[in-house]
């Protein structure tokens, strides 16, 4: 079996102060910001003063009041970023946001257990942890252990901005082949006690989106090449 | 092009039981399976798969794309989308695609948005209805961009100076 990317995911992140009551399908629509189609078919799971999460127009959305998050498809990862902008930059510009996160998700499968073993081997090898790492690969039978979650982090980012750009490798439970890629892309809009508004953030998000994006893309196709090789 | 499934659609039969009506008949000799890009003209596809309104998709039938593309609105003449599309996968990044697609197959919430210019992503795929077999079908979803603010005319104002300046350098 070869490697199959059975999803890829991308959301935006924004750390700051913000009302998850206003967070509603209805105050989108009210918006314009999704139609009336949209709207009706909303799936609104939680709607309190500290927590709101609803899926809408092919995206998800969770509001805490520290923290938003605006999901999607890859493959339709435009409608987070004119969310994000919409919002952001036009409707709430006075929400303080002192950080974001461009984030993209992969679960791969890799063709056999066998294979996302030896990527696991690959990527963090058990020689590397003494007599205990020969233990663990001197396990028989179907139960065994190994690399459970590794992270790479890059500082400074690829484009000097202050924040980092960091990869997250894990396996996956639903099947004994997956495997779980999470790429973060964090960047600083500002202090916490001095940031004023959206406006940085809302910056950032143009300038990054896509590239940042491409760049989770680029790693990912790089470890499919590595699991297609093993 | 798509006038049995837009009329389908209107009447509202995906919604109520989308898997009893088979409207897919007239594709018969193409089995399933091909139904994917490359084995198929973009156009044949379009045409071809079933549409379901946006208030379809969801987590009781989720849809699985298989190909996606994004695509700018070059026209719209008689109820016929005429748009460029190029496909979100990188290996056919340079591929651009014409197509006409037919305005019913945009969402009624949606059609405002159609106009020359208009971003859109169209994707290929699969739903799965529950209690029923995946369907071949076609999203069609268009951008909601923001207004330009100030800040975003100061910027483009800032860009044109700079290229002005290069250009000017060239003489």
């Amino acid at each position: 079996m070869g490697v199959i990317v059975e999803s890829d995911r991308v959301s935006a992140v924004l750390i700051g102060a913000f009302n998850p009551s206003i967070f509603h399908p209805s105050w989108l629509a009210l918006n314009d910001l999704i139609s009336s189609e949209s709207l009706d078919a909303a799936e609104l799971q939680v709607s309190h003063p500290d927590l709101s999460r609803f899926d809408a127009n092919f995206m998800s959305f969770e509001v805490q009041k520290s923290r938003v998050i605006i999901g999607c498809e890859a493959d339709k990862d435009g409608l987070v970023f004119d969310m994000v902008r919409s919002i952001f930059g036009e409707l709430l510009t006075h929400s303080p946001v002192w950080r974001i996160g461009i984030n993209r998700s992969f679960e791969i499968l890799c063709g056999t257990e066998e294979k996302r073993n030896e990527l696991g081997k690959r990527m963090a090898p058990q020689s590397a942890w003494g007599k205990w790492g020969e233990e663990i690969a001197s396990a028989q039978g179907t139960k065994h252990g190994g690399m459970q979650r590794l992270t790479m982090r890059q500082i400074p980012r690829h484009d000097g901005r202050e924040g980092h750009f960091q990869a997250d490798l894990r396996p996956g439970s639903s099947s004994q082949d997956l495997i779980r890629l999470d790429f973060n892309s964090d960047l600083v809009a500002g202090k916490e006690e001095s940031v004023e508004g959206a406006l940085k953030a809302t910056n950032l998000i143009e300038e990054c989106w896509q590239l940042d994006l491409a760049k989770a893309k680029e790693v990912s196709n790089e470890i499919v090449e590595i699991i297609e090789g093993l | 092009m798509v006038s049995s499934s837009a009329a389908l659609q209107d009447e509202g039969i995906y919604l109520e039981n989308p898997y009893r009506a088979s409207p897919i008949t007239d594709t018969d000799t193409v089995p399933n399976d091909d139904i994917q890009q490359g084995n198929l003209p973009l156009n044949f596809l379009i045409e071809k798969q079933l549409h379901f309104p946006a208030s379809f998709f969801g987590k009781a039938n989720p849809f699985h794309p298989q190909s996606s593309w994004e695509g700018i609105v070059t026209s719209v003449e008689n109820g016929t989308i005429r748009a460029r599309l190029h496909s979100r996968d990188i290996a056919n990044d340079d591929h651009i695609d014409e197509v006409e697609i037919d305005i019913h197959q945009v969402n009624t919430g949606d059609r405002d948005l159609v106009v020359e210019g208009a971003l859109f992503y169209l994707s290929t795929g699969k739903i799965s209805i529950k209690g029923g077999i995946p369907q071949p079908s076609v999203s069609i979803v268009f951008r909601r961009q923001p207004n330009w603010t100030k800040r975003d005319v100061e910027r483009r104002d800032s860009i044109s100076a700079e290229l002005l300046e290069i250009l000017h350098g060239v003489d």
